[in-house]
């Protein structure tokens, strides 16, 4: 058995908006390499706060986050890019790009990063296989599926190979069937090597599964 | 590595040119607008360079026009010769000839031609005797002319003097005044193409929100997010410059082959001049320079800032 290393630390996050509205208070968790973790709370509760700290799309009100051993709080602006290209993020209403197809939204990312066109149509081509899409590369988003459209955005996150996946309430949006099809695929890519923090309000979606929630309740850990 | 990285490099290039061109054609009626309006700044620059190189030979051909000094009545040729010395050790004289009165009435007969006969008439020379005088080429600041124009009339030998210096002035004066309100306009219309080219890159960025938001979400560097706009301001800056220069062209052509007639008669200019390569440079380089700048303006705003 390899042994555990913390891939998300946070030591006494707090996150405070327009001056005294707490969304998070005093955060204190560990989130090894590999796990998978749910993040379990009403709306409000801070759920997408705490996601979004991870990323850098909201800074601390004070305490320290490390992402893969990175300080995260001490990150430059303008380096803040290094970090997302490490974490891939899948959101409820999927953020795809309308205009783009499912081959060109998932290319994207590489795009971004300059890879070479061999190299986009091979790992796109495997993403959109490993999701099961890669009859639709031409489709438009608006032409598929919600369920399909949560695949297009799970096979973009997972593109670069993250070494952390968030996901926030990532079957919000989608039915009974669709979203046991997302948790599966989730669970499959956790089991390939890739930790997997999901947020979500649904308990029934945590009691299926035999992995560690973290319960938030008024921004603050109400247990393990 | 390098090899890889710069293969990186002409693919980013591409993208952004190709998103540029992409962006240029979605702004639709703003993007027509900011061309339209660098094109106006930059046509009163074009035509501030144009008076400019066009009226400077004017000025320096009005002050290489002969003064003539007229001297007084009854003036010994002990005296013409002590002034004709003296005028000779003026810096700004190049060259001083005596018309005596006889010369000067014998001038004034060639110039009336056939009818000279009518100072036939006349029972003595009316006509005083003159120095010309050719001014040096230095002699270009219209206040130091002045100042040496007073010297001359000041001379006791000298009645009165006859010359370019104070059309020289006013011509100075106008050409000044005229560079100064070009610039002036040119200025401030640049920096409202500045605003126009920033507003327009502001809609295309709101219209391109939640693309950025993904780019940025992905990981993409702040500048790769902004090259695109750039590049899209710095094409508009472009256009505007050689729309600009079309303008002025016609403009020339047509200015040119009405006024070439007037200007030949009043200064003596023979053809006006266009721009060179260098103006035409300067143009599109300064469209560039305006649409580029207008293009990172939006990026200050701190809602389009990096997080």
């Amino acid at each position: 058995m390899q042994p555990l290393s913390a891939i998300v630390q946070m030591f006494h996050v707090y996150k405070t908006f327009d001056g005294n509205c707490k969304a998070l208070v005093d955060i204190n968790l560990r989130i090894e390499k590999g796990e998978f973790v749910f993040l379990v709370g009403s709306s409000g509760a801070g759920k997408t706060t705490l996601m979004r700290l991870l990323f850098r799309e909201e800074k601390t009100s004070s305490g320290q986050i490390i992402v893969n051993g990175r300080n995260i709080n001490k990150l430059k602006d303008s380096h803040i890019y290094q970090l997302r290209r490490k974490i891939g993020v899948v959101f409820q209403d999927f953020k795809l790009i309308p205009t783009k197809t499912v081959f060109e939204n998932v290319a994207y990312v590489l795009r971004v990063l300059g890879r070479s066109r061999f190299e986009i149509e091979r790992k796109v081509c495997a993403a959109l296989k490993r999701v099961g899409l890669e009859h639709k590369l031409e489709r438009y988003p608006k032409r598929i599926s919600g369920g399909e459209q949560q695949r297009v955005a799970i096979a973009r996150a997972v593109v670069n190979n993250p070494v952390l996946l968030l996901a926030d309430e990532p079957t919000g949006n989608l039915d009974a069937e669709r979203s046991r099809e997302i948790m599966q695929l989730f669970l499959d890519i956790n089991h390939e090597g890739t930790t997997v923090l999901m947020a979500t309000h649904n308990l029934r979606t945590v009691e299926g599964m035999n992995e560690r929630a973290i319960y938030l309740r008024e921004g603050e850990i109400a247990h393990y | 590595m390098l090899i890889t990285r710069i293969h990186a490099g002409f693919r980013h290039f591409f993208y952004f040119f190709r998103q540029a061109g992409r962006n240029f054609k979605i702004g639709g009626l703003s993007t027509i607008i900011a061309v339209i309006s660098i094109a106006c700044s930059l046509l009163l620059i074009c035509l501030y360079l144009l008076v400019s190189s066009n009226l400077s030979p004017v000025l320096d051909l009005a002050r290489n026009i002969e003064v003539v000094l007229y001297l007084k009545e009854n003036i010994s040729p002990r005296q013409i010769s002590h002034l004709q010395q003296k005028l000779a050790g003026f810096v700004e004289v190049s060259e001083a000839r005596y018309i005596s009165k006889t010369e000067a009435l014998e001038k004034f007969r060639r110039m009336l031609k056939k009818d000279a006969i009518l100072l036939d008439g006349l029972a003595y020379n009316p006509l005083p005797a003159s120095f010309e005088l050719s001014l040096s080429h230095e002699l270009k600041d219209p206040d130091l002319l002045k100042s040496f124009f007073s010297r001359l009339t000041n001379l006791p030998e000298v009645d009165s003097l006859q010359g370019g210096g104070e059309w020289v002035q006013k011509l100075s004066g106008l050409l000044m005044a005229i560079r100064l309100v070009l610039l002036c306009i040119g200025a401030i219309l640049t920096i409202i193409s500045l605003f126009i080219i920033a507003s327009t890159i502001h809609l295309t960025i709101d219209n391109r929100r939640d693309e950025i938001i993904i780019m940025r979400l992905v990981g993409a560097t702040e500048w790769y997010v902004r090259f695109p706009f750039v590049f899209e301001g710095i094409m508009e800056g472009f256009l505007g410059g050689c729309l600009a220069l079309v303008i002025s062209t016609v403009l020339y052509y047509a200015f040119c082959w009405e006024i070439s007639p007037l200007l030949k008669l009043v200064f003596g200019i023979s053809a006006i001049d266009f721009f060179g390569s260098r103006e035409i440079f300067l143009i599109l380089i300064l469209g560039v320079l305006v649409g580029g700048l207008g293009a990172i303006l939006p990026f200050c705003v701190p809602s389009h800032q990096m997080r």
